[in-house]
């Protein structure tokens, strides 16, 4: 069972509360494509992801990363059992999409690196700390039932 | 995964634009990596002061991103230029090479946090690379 300080579920409920996942999403799952492109392997049939410029004009992708983004919601409105929670998604990922679960810490640092770009000096070392934590227990989750 | 001259050239356009503010990058970098991922303050146990904005966090930020900052200009040639820290990190200060992983990381969200404007994917997917190569230089005397 994962212990959350007040903190830590004040902060998660206050970042997700104010996200906007339209921006946050496309951001992310974009800038996970750019930054390591071995993961556009999922994405055959989005289209044009030749450069840097296409996938961020990718309509596919934005579109994508809205409904990965919406995805975290579970853990948010369940922080006392994402293990349950993510259950089904993860039989899901392991065994319709077959996405190595190394991805999912790949996205999961592209989306530190754009929420701290939102949130600029307010995402100091403990929001990160509680941010990277509740992402942490996520991607712990979604490993969950790969064998 | 090594340098294009596209990478190259994105991350000395980037750092040069950065370096005047060395000190809260590195500091910050620093004081997240002791913070955000306390197995790093064993490191530091000769250290009166780990917390964010203490003195020693903030000399020590400095000095590691001078390193960073002088390896830009040692692109071409990193494993060359690094030898001597390398060999520091290796023998004097036997820092386990997975921590590299960790400042980097935390280089990155603080470059993103301050840089909003200027830290774009292509900066970053460049800048990724250039901290993974000097990483790799700095691990060559290791074994």
């Amino acid at each position: 069972m994962v212990e959350w300080t007040d903190f830590e579920r004040t902060t998660i409920q206050d970042i997700f509360s104010k996200m906007n996942y339209e921006v946050v999403g496309q951001q992310a799952l974009a800038r996970c494509l750019i930054v390591y492109p071995w993961t556009q392997r999922y994405f055959g049939n989005f289209g044009n992801l030749y450069n840097a410029a296409a996938i961020m004009g990718n309509p596919m992708v934005a579109a994508h990363g809205t409904v990965v983004l919406h995805g975290l919601d579970r853990a948010v409105k369940n922080m006392d059992n994402i293990k349950a929670a993510y259950a089904e998604l993860s039989v899901l990922h392991s065994e319709k999409l077959h996405v190595d679960p190394d991805n999912f810490r790949l996205l999961g640092d592209c989306l530190t690196i754009v929420v701290a770009a939102q949130l600029g000096a307010g995402f100091t070392p403990e929001v990160q700390a509680a941010f990277q934590k509740f992402l942490a227990v996520v991607v712990s989750s979604l490993r969950r039932q790969y064998h | 995964m090594s340098l294009s001259a596209k990478d190259k050239l994105a991350v000395k356009t980037f750092f040069d634009k950065v370096a005047s503010k060395a000190e809260d990058i590195g500091s910050e970098a620093l004081a997240r990596t002791l913070f955000v991922y306390p197995q790093t303050k064993t490191y530091f146990s000769h250290w009166a002061d780990l917390s964010p904005g203490s003195p020693q966090v903030k000399k020590h930020g400095l000095t590691v991103m001078n390193g960073v900052l002088s390896a830009v200009g040692m692109m071409d040639d990193l494993k060359g230029g690094l030898l001597t820290l390398s060999e520091l990190h290796a023998f004097m200060l036997r820092i386990d090479p997975a921590n590299f992983k960790i400042i980097n990381h935390n280089l990155l969200v603080v470059l993103s946090l301050m840089f909003p404007e200027d830290f774009t994917a292509e900066v970053h997917v460049s800048v990724d690379k250039f901290l993974a190569q000097v990483s790799l230089s700095l691990s060559e005397k290791y074994r």
